[in-house]
């Protein structure tokens, strides 16, 4: 009877674990490649990020010291690959089409941007024993003028009033 | 004579299951050498607010980085001046930037910027507390909200803050120190943003 009950759970579970262990098969493709801007120099700690065009499925990878990165393993597919990293332009990209057991090698230069932004967390202490504290909105300079800042009381029991 | 597709699609299962819950890989980025209390407590603190809004972090160093460990999504945080508190930083009462994220065209990118000097700033009594062991903890746990705050912004890809909770549009120091501040479990079902 434990037998018979254990061959059913094989036959139930091995179509099943197969059905799964499909999209594992065939993962032996890898891309690597080298980050740099116009000077040649290495852009380190990059982000490149390499997307499956037809499935949208992404991985990422952060170029080392030396600028260079490698992502594996991944399935035949065509594939977008692209580097982003603050104070250069985000667009720099390649396409390449990997096919079972390929290695594809690319070379990303990145452009220069003229502006960073950044959206802050700012706080402040004002002379009166109250906290103002606010985070700025988004802007190239230091635009904190989008949100209204709010000024709060401090408990006059805080532990933590000087 | 099945028992080794079986066992083989099992573990395929099992890995493809953990996959399934990857964690954000966040590459943190020291100027100096911080206090191991301190990053300790600091990881620890954005860990607990990020698993609570289901979401797992898996740490690494810009330092060790190979350039070859894959993650379905990447974070790197940078982390300004000394992280360890000093007992020399007097405090301020300009406006003080404790964190931030980058945007460039609009976009807001995976990077953040996390400024332990002005948090040090902000708390004078944990920046001259007489047992440094606990005040460099009691930093990490601040340097952790500021940390999970700007998260919010590099993984939903928003500028965007909530009306409530560490995700929201300003904080007490109070709120910073006090013992249970986290996200709002909503804040997290924020689909990612461009700027306009």
């Amino acid at each position: 009877m434990e037998r018979k009950l254990n061959w059913g759970l094989y036959q139930m579970a091995a179509p099943l674990c197969l059905w799964f262990s499909l999209p594992a098969v065939g993962q032996d493709c890898r891309v690597t490649g080298h980050v740099f801007d116009a000077s040649r120099a290495a852009v380190a700690s990059a982000i490149v990020t390499v997307t499956q065009v037809d499935s949208g499925s992404k991985r990422q990878v952060l170029s080392n010291a030396q600028g260079y990165f490698r992502l594996s393993p991944l399935s035949p597919g065509n594939y977008r690959i692209e580097a982003v990293k603050p104070d250069f332009k985000p667009q720099a990209q390649k396409f390449v089409e990997l096919d079972r057991g390929s290695a594809a090698t690319v070379d990303l230069q990145m452009e220069e941007a003229e502006v960073s932004e950044t959206v802050t967390l700012e706080a402040r202490e004002t002379g009166a024993g109250s906290l103002l504290a606010y985070i700025c909105g988004l802007s190239a300079g230091s635009g904190c003028e989008m949100f209204e800042p709010v000024v709060i009381s401090l408990q006059t029991d805080s532990p933590f009033l000087p | 004579m099945l028992r080794l597709p079986v066992m083989a699609g099992l573990v395929t299962l099992l890995a493809r299951v953990l996959m399934a819950a990857s964690p954000i890989g966040v590459y943190l980025d020291f100027d100096e050498p911080p206090s191991n209390a301190a990053v300790d407590a600091m990881r620890k603190e954005a860990s607990g607010s990020l698993d609570r809004v289901g979401i797992r972090i898996a740490w690494r160093l810009v330092s060790e980085n190979r350039g070859n460990e894959p993650f379905e999504r990447l974070v790197v945080v940078k982390l300004t001046g000394g992280c360890a508190c000093g007992g020399f930083l007097p405090r301020t009462r300009e406006i003080l930037v404790l964190g931030t994220t980058a945007v460039a065209d609009g976009r807001v990118l995976p990077y953040s910027q996390v400024r332990c000097d002005a948090v040090r700033r902000l708390l004078p009594e944990i920046e001259y507390a007489s047992d440094r062991r606990l005040g460099d903890a009691a930093l990490g746990r601040v340097l952790g909200r500021v940390l999970a705050h700007e998260l919010y912004h590099a993984v939903l890809g928003t500028p965007h803050h909530s009306v409530s909770g560490l995700a929201k549009g300003f904080q007490t120091t109070d709120e910073l120190k006090s013992d249970d501040f986290s996200f709002d479990g909503a804040d997290w079902k924020l689909q990612p943003a461009v700027v306009k």
